[in-house]
């Protein structure tokens, strides 16, 4: 156990839930930043992965993600300082806002603040999308299965669950050809 | 309204975390479905309420919102066990599946699954960014000034929580179209 690391690894997901507006897929471009770009733990593959296995399996992702991080940097503990660090920030926030509610409302508009920055978040979600994909659609076939799902899910909006199932299965299919 | 044990809660708390898929977006309509529905616990007014608020805070959306109900219900300890509720299943249900990939990780077909689903996640977070524009992205000004923040972002490699503040910035500071609208809207 080196508590170096379980140190880093709670300070980095303290600081992903920090300014994770926008819930579990701002934390992802944030995770996505700090864990792949950032510290290195893994590459991109590795975390697309890792979002493939915390959306068929049950819980928030970004609760997911965080514990499967950690366990695979370091162990059990590792899983335990990464969720601890995620969770942490949004009692922090709550606490805040609702003290911030009771003293700023009558002089400011707290409500435009908050609007703003569930705005900015789309830049962290575009990138973490456009590194994705550079990352994982590597040929011509990959594109136009990104494309069908892209449509099914625009227009059929079926659980995403299922979605990341059918296209695991697809990819069994394809194999070699993605 | 008849006031729930915690304990009681908290066990709906762990029981939904553990069979609900697909992260926030799954969980809540559950939570509305056993706190709301079922054991008449909230009212709908009041669940939604907590949603509102737990949204436009960071964080995952289930956490915020367990924080929201837990505070509403039974005060800040509440809030801290129904958070604990959400987050223990999927801690071990991780831990054991993390355990099962380092057995099983290597096998041709499951390589070959993941292929597949890194494409899907991959759309799902472009679908969720296009969602999220349409929802919250009213006026040119925003739009122009997150496209330039992504494309600096991109090709200077900015860190990201750094981008997203200056973006947030720059948003707040430009003048909105949406205003004047709603001004308009106002005067009639």
């Amino acid at each position: 156990m080196n508590l170096k690391i379980l140190f880093s690894l709670f300070a980095s997901f303290f600081k992903i839930g920090f300014f994770a507006f926008g819930g579990g897929y701002g934390a992802l471009s944030m995770i996505q930043d700090e864990v792949v770009n950032v510290h290195k733990w893994m590459n991109a593959q590795q975390f697309l992965d890792l979002l493939s296995i915390s959306q068929m399996t049950p819980g928030p992702i970004a609760i997911n993600a965080a514990t499967y991080i950690g366990c695979r940097i370091s162990g059990v503990w590792g899983a335990f300082f990464a969720t601890v660090g995620v969770v942490l920030p949004s009692f922090v926030w709550v606490l805040l806002f609702l003290k911030l509610l009771n003293l700023a409302s009558k002089k400011m508009d707290t409500s435009r603040i908050f609007d703003t920055l569930k705005i900015a978040i789309l830049v962290p979600i575009s990138l973490a999308g456009v590194n994705l994909s550079l990352s994982s659609v590597k040929n011509i076939i990959a594109l136009i299965f990104g494309a069908v799902a892209f449509l099914i899910l625009r227009f059929k909006r079926i659980p995403l669950f299922w979605l990341v199932i059918i296209s695991g299965f697809a990819g069994i299919i394809l194999g070699k050809y993605l | 309204m008849e006031k729930p044990s915690l304990i009681k809660v908290f066990l709906i708390f762990m029981k939904i975390s553990a069979i609900g898929f697909g992260g926030g977006y799954g969980i809540l309509p559950l939570m509305r479905e056993e706190l709301v529905e079922k054991r008449k616990i909230m009212s709908t007014s009041d669940f939604y309420h907590a949603i509102a608020q737990a949204q436009s805070l960071p964080g995952p959306i289930a956490v915020n919102t367990s924080i929201f109900v837990g505070l509403k219900l039974f005060g800040i300890l509440g809030a801290v066990i129904l958070t604990f509720g959400v987050v223990v299943p999927p801690f071990f249900a991780i831990l054991i599946i993390a355990n099962l990939i380092d057995r099983f990780g290597n096998l041709e077909v499951f390589r070959n699954f993941l292929k597949g689903a890194r494409i899907a996640i991959v759309v799902i977070i472009i679908d969720f960014a296009v969602r999220l524009s349409r929802r919250n992205l009213r006026d040119i000004s925003s739009a122009v000034i997150i496209f330039i923040g992504v494309l600096l972002t991109f090709f200077l490699k900015i860190p990201v929580i750094l981008a997203f503040l200056i973006t947030a910035f720059f948003i707040y500071i430009v003048p909105h179209k949406k205003d004047i609208k709603s001004i308009r809207i106002d005067e009639k």
